[in-house]
């Protein structure tokens, strides 16, 4: 437990807001705004939100996609942000993707094959061309496709295959961390549960760790082992997956919750039907859910909830969050509760 | 009798040099009022079945090979297929009003919303006066906040699911019969979803539109449908009420795609996987013959090579398969 293979605390990006013409900084937009948590060695963290939460960028920065405003990344213990040159490329090795699209994320010049076994060429492994034949076939048949196929060009394949080609390019490398953003958001139904099937299989086959991004809950939850829930660039929950889901503490959380169509005709969900949209990401004051919140105090238009855990990790960020009501007077005098454990120690 | 139904539609499309089944005898009614979800994965014709009820293919690449496609009007009955173009643009957008998927797409970015929606009032109402008092009016139905200000909005000027309720608005604008809505909620984030199905259901109730509802989402069918219809393939495969369907599907391909989908109402797994059906959608061009789910049916056997038919295994629950009927 105190090892984690990915350790982000406070992090932050901000992208400067184009103003007006002549005027100079009209605002940022807080895509990810302090944002904390650990993912241990061969879990699954699921991220949920919604388009704009800023989980796609966060993941970025996770690959070092993107730099960051604020805030620290460790990766293995040492601090990602300040690698550069052969260091960083060691550390790409360990970090792959696997993309929402396999549509655009295919070169359609390439042949699967080909596509599959590019970062051998950028990462050389000992052994030479041979050998990196020899782990082009083995890697293929593990992710279901034939020797044959590899020769085919990704519009010859449908969409399940492309993201299996997309599978076998991520893993070429032995990854220790494979960030999976909406892996199955754009295959059709059947095909996703081959995919979720292959993922999980990998997962156990190579002892990987994932990053799972996604909006729907119900694959979420299938997938992780914990679930963190953002909304507008910061994490509102926190937990294991069943209990984020069957006791969520954070309104937003049981909006989502509420929001995912029951299969069952006898058991139509009860929907929380959340008033407005989502607000843009630049405006700031109180909780960031307040607008939309159907159970908003007054102390939410005032001040923003931090995130804090139960001690038995769950976290929430909510002022009306079950275990915090003991704390709630205190944190209305101006001093707010930390638990000894806060992953914000030491950071704001 | 039925507002609409649909009997044995076949519908051809042009590739490749040969005239491939899109769409393969496929029948359907739909009563004034009732929800009937159209569910399948792509290519298996939702759409096409969808857009050829107001005849809006484009011919060639389609060709309407055979059936008929009645809409009853006051006693009357008339082909769809076979009216001529005058009477066709009166049914579209008049009779029978369409919301698509992507709303960014669909709406026109260089005119003001409020514009758009009065284009289809003149044409289909142009005895209404007060044409911009109606377009707020919808937007108002819709649940747009401040109609009076957001009428004058573009399109850019909106998000997602405030584009797609001016789809909505802009379809109900001439008050019509049926909706077809293909895929209005695949576009937007869950709890605008939500939301949509919500609009959606409400307007039914309030107006007594139809509405036929495209989707791959069987959540979705279950909140919002009365009816539903699965496709496989160009076909019919599964028909029936959803509350009849939804506990006990018959059709493998249906039982196979309600287990490849993590539930939420189930206690999670985690060292669980999936029942996944197993290979792809078949191409067009490569059909197999016999029943067209055979080569991934979990349940095949011999007969399986000749085609079923679909027939009814109990009461108003239709199927195709070998396994129930005598004919399939």
């Amino acid at each position: 437990m105190n090892d984690p293979l990915l350790d982000i605390r406070a992090l932050k990006k901000h992208f400067p807001l184009r103003g007006q013409f002549f005027s100079q900084g009209a605002g940022v937009i807080r895509a990810v705004d302090g944002v904390t948590f650990q993912i241990e060695r061969g879990e699954t963290l699921g991220l949920v939100g919604e388009s704009g939460c800023g989980k796609s960028t966060l993941a970025r920065m996770i690959l070092r996609l993107e730099a960051p405003t604020a805030g620290e990344i460790r990766f293995e213990g040492e601090d990602i942000l300040a690698w550069k040159g052969s260091k960083l490329k060691a550390f790409r090795r360990k970090v792959q993707m696997i993309f929402q699209d396999p549509y655009s994320s295919l070169n359609p010049r390439q042949t699967a094959g080909a596509i599959i076994e590019e970062p051998l060429h950028i990462h050389r492994p000992p052994g030479g061309r041979q050998e990196i034949k020899t782990k082009l076939r083995q890697l293929a048949s593990v992710v279901g496709l034939d020797e044959e196929q590899l020769t085919r060009y990704p519009h010859e394949f449908s969409g399940g295959q492309r993201q299996r080609i997309g599978i076998a390019r991520a893993l070429m490398l032995h990854p220790r961390l494979v960030v999976a953003d909406e892996p199955v958001s754009a295959l059709d139904v059947s095909i996703r549960a081959q995919i979720l099937n292959l993922l999980k299989r990998l997962q156990r086959e190579f002892n990987l760790t994932y990053l799972f991004i996604a909006h729907d809950l119900a694959v979420v939850r299938h997938m992780s082992d914990r679930i963190a829930v953002m909304y507008l660039g910061k994490i509102v929950e926190m937990g294991g997956a069943e209990q984020v889901c069957n006791a969520p503490d954070h309104p937003y959380t049981r909006a989502l919750l509420s929001a995912v169509p029951s299969m069952d005709p006898q058991r139509k969900s009860k929907r929380t039907v959340l008033r407005e949209e989502t607000p843009s990401p630049a405006r700031q004051r109180g909780c960031a859910f307040q607008p939309r919140c159907p159970v908003r105090i007054g102390i939410c238009e005032e001040r923003e909830p931090l995130l804090e855990s139960d001690g038995a990790g769950h976290w929430a960020a909510c002022h009306l969050a079950d275990k915090n009501a003991c704390n709630f007077k205190k944190s209305m005098l101006g001093k707010p509760i930390r638990p000894g454990n806060s992953p914000y120690r030491g950071f704001d | 009798m039925p507002l609409l139904s649909v009997e044995k539609l076949s519908i051809d499309f042009l590739m490749r040099g040969s005239w491939l089944p899109a769409v393969s005898d496929v029948s359907f009614s739909l009563a004034k009022g009732e929800v009937l979800a159209l569910v399948g994965e792509s290519g298996c014709g939702k759409s096409v079945t969808c857009l050829s009820l107001a005849k809006l293919l484009p011919e060639p690449p389609a060709r309407y090979a055979s059936g008929s496609i009645l809409l009853e009007d006051k006693g009357k009955t008339s082909d769809v297929l076979k009216l001529h173009p005058r009477e066709l643009r009166k049914i579209r957008g008049g009779r029978i009003a369409y919301i698509f998927q992507e709303p960014s797409v669909s709406l026109n970015p260089v005119f003001r919303i409020g514009e758009q929606i009065a284009e289809a009032i003149e044409l289909h109402r142009p005895e209404l006066e007060d044409i911009r008092g109606e377009v707020v009016a919808l937007l108002r139905q819709v649940g747009i906040s401040e109609p009076e200000r957001r009428v004058d909005a573009y399109p850019h000027e909106m998000s997602g699911g405030m584009q797609q309720r001016v789809m909505i608005a802009m379809a109900l604008a001439c008050k019509p019969e049926i909706l077809v809505a293909d895929e209005p909620t695949t576009a937007l984030d869950v709890t605008i979803q939500a939301q949509m199905i919500d609009l959606i259901a409400d307007l039914r109730e309030k107006t007594g539109t139809a509405v036929v509802l495209i989707t791959h989402d069987l959540g979705v069918v279950v909140e919002a449908a009365e009816t539903v219809a699965v496709m496989y393939a160009g076909q019919i495969v599964e028909y029936g009420s959803v509350s009849d369907l939804f506990p006990t599907p018959l059709h493998p391909y249906t039982l196979g795609l309600m287990n490849s989908i993590p539930r939420m109402s189930e206690p999670a797994a985690r060292e669980g996987f999936l029942e996944a059906i197993p290979g792809v959608v078949p191409p067009l061009y490569h059909l197999p013959t016999g029943c067209r789910f055979r080569d991934r049916c979990p349940e095949a056997f011999p007969l399986c090579e000749r085609a079923p038919m679909l027939e009814e295994v109990a009461p108003d629950h239709l199927c195709r398969c070998w396994l129930y009927g005598e004919k399939g």
